[in-house]
């Protein structure tokens, strides 16, 4: 008799269950949209961590990742995410990824510059062996700042990382002949040419330095 | 006295695989394999780090999770069985006794870290993210923390329930993970002593903590790795000796 009622009534069970589940579903997927759940404070998370601070700071990561996203969409206006970001570098300082996108992120749709090369030079510090945050130092310094001095600086910086050198080698080449110091740009070129094992950087180079041997000849200077 | 520790150790492990221990790499495999597919998409340009460090996060979880729910109950479950009383009738001193205890939750757990270590291996081939040697110094460093906090496990199952066991040695992982952060803390403020006294006798978890090391390839100092096992083999010597003397003041009549 008990199994014959529990026969009948799971089913409907399960079904009012179910009914219940989805009428939840569409109340939560009612509400206003917020914001993704903003981060507790970062000593906070450095304690729940644990010894976990790197899977937390992939966590964290994802979180600015979809924050940003929402941001794309009109959703915040990107106020939170210095604050993600430096969640992510407080739990893992060594996460360079994190520096470098956060910063694009920055200077581009935050349009803070000053803040993003801040990102950067934390990650520069956290990370002394790497010249990564050194070359987007350079990069943004001169596509986002405009200031082809202050990128050859960081450039050169970043050539000392052996993994950076050959395309801040490049850079500097290139910002040279803009800023008009010719000879630098060529002997740099040429640098390049005789160093790169990749073909066609060699070809680049190569051209670049003929360019820049036709315009030493019609300013009148010599080819070094 | 080996061949004894050893008797000990073999029939506890095959204890704790009858529970269905091994279930834990199954968990470990969905945790990977899962996290990996939801995850990966959404860190663009680190899904290799994101698999590395959460197959490692995992495997130093799940090891943790088993001498939660095992190691705690582990002398437990022979009191109650009784059988505890017809093995004391034999000769074999109370050391030996936690000894074999231990070494056999030792043994089931480097058989869950071999496979979980196997599953993250071939995940991370499969991927094609491909597995690097630098890993392993973190995989060891777990084990180490894993030995450490078995001995702890094994300490307050002589003298409590398991509930309170697993309450404890949880504890005493939150504590060893979070003392150096912590003293860290305390430190800036001036220092507190009995803070700084208290976490000695607690174990330093941060000391296994080889993941960052591996993960970003800065590579893991050799004297590192010296240390944290010299501090494991004291720090599980201390932890088995005290176990066996509280355990020799119980009276199983």
């Amino acid at each position: 008799m008990t199994r014959h009622v529990s026969l009948f009534v799971l089913p409907i069970l399960l079904v009012a269950t179910a009914v219940a589940g989805r009428a939840g579903q569409a109340q939560v997927r009612a509400r206003p949209k917020r914001a993704v759940a903003a981060l507790p404070g970062i000593p906070f998370l450095e304690f729940t961590a644990l010894g976990y601070r790197e899977a937390a700071a992939d966590l964290a990561w994802m979180q600015a990742v979809q924050y940003y996203g929402q941001h794309r969409q009109g959703g915040n206006d990107l106020s939170e995410f210095g604050h993600f970001l430096e969640a992510v570098n407080t739990l893992d300082p060594r996460y360079e990824h994190a520096y470098v996108l956060g910063a694009v992120v920055l200077a581009t749709d935050g349009g803070d510059l000053d803040a993003a090369l801040e990102v950067l030079r934390r990650g520069a510090r956290a990370n002394p062996e790497s010249g990564t945050c050194a070359f987007e130092m350079g990069f943004l310094s001169y596509v986002i700042g405009n200031d082809a001095d202050k990128a050859m600086r960081y450039f050169a910086l970043a050539e000392q990382d052996a993994e950076q050198q050959e395309r801040a080698h490049r850079f500097r080449a290139f910002l040279s002949r803009r800023l008009g110091r010719l000879e630098t740009a060529y002997l740099l070129w040429q640098d390049l040419y005789k160093s790169t094992e990749s073909p066609s950087l060699r070809i680049v180079a190569q051209e670049s330095m003929r360019r820049i041997e036709d315009e030493l000849r019609q300013r009148g200077q010599v080819v070094p | 006295m080996l061949q004894r520790v050893w008797t000990i150790a073999r029939w506890t492990m095959v204890e704790l695989l009858r529970e269905r221990v091994l279930y834990v790499v199954l968990l470990f495999a969905a945790v990977l394999v899962g996290g990996s597919t939801v995850l990966t998409p959404l860190t663009p340009g680190a899904q290799k780090k994101v698999v590395v460090d959460l197959g490692l996060a995992a495997i130093d979880a799940l090891g943790i999770l088993v001498i939660l729910l095992s190691g705690t109950s582990i002398v437990r479950r022979d009191m109650d069985r009784r059988s505890l009383d017809v093995l004391l009738t034999k000769p074999l001193t109370r050391l030996e006794y936690l000894g074999g205890k231990w070494l056999g939750l030792v043994a089931t757990l480097l058989v869950l870290t071999v496979a979980m270590s196997v599953i993250l291996i071939t995940s991370l081939e499969a991927c094609g993210f491909g597995w690097q040697a630098r890993y392993l110094p973190a995989i060891l460093g777990s084990g180490l923390g894993m030995l450490v906090m078995a001995s702890i496990a094994v300490l307050f199952s002589t003298f409590t329930s398991p509930m309170l066991g697993a309450l404890f040695t949880l504890a005493l992982f939150v504590g060893g993970s979070l003392s150096e952060g912590m003293l860290r803390t305390v430190g800036a403020a001036g220092g507190n002593p009995l803070l700084e006294s208290l976490s000695l006798a607690i174990p330093n978890m941060g000391l296994f903590n080889l993941r960052g090391d591996a993960v970003h390839g800065t590579g893991v100092v050799p004297g590192q790795f010296l240390v944290a096992s010299c501090y494991a083999v004291l720090y599980v010597a201390t932890a088995l000796t005290l176990a066996a003397t509280v355990f020799r003041r119980r009276d199983f009549r």
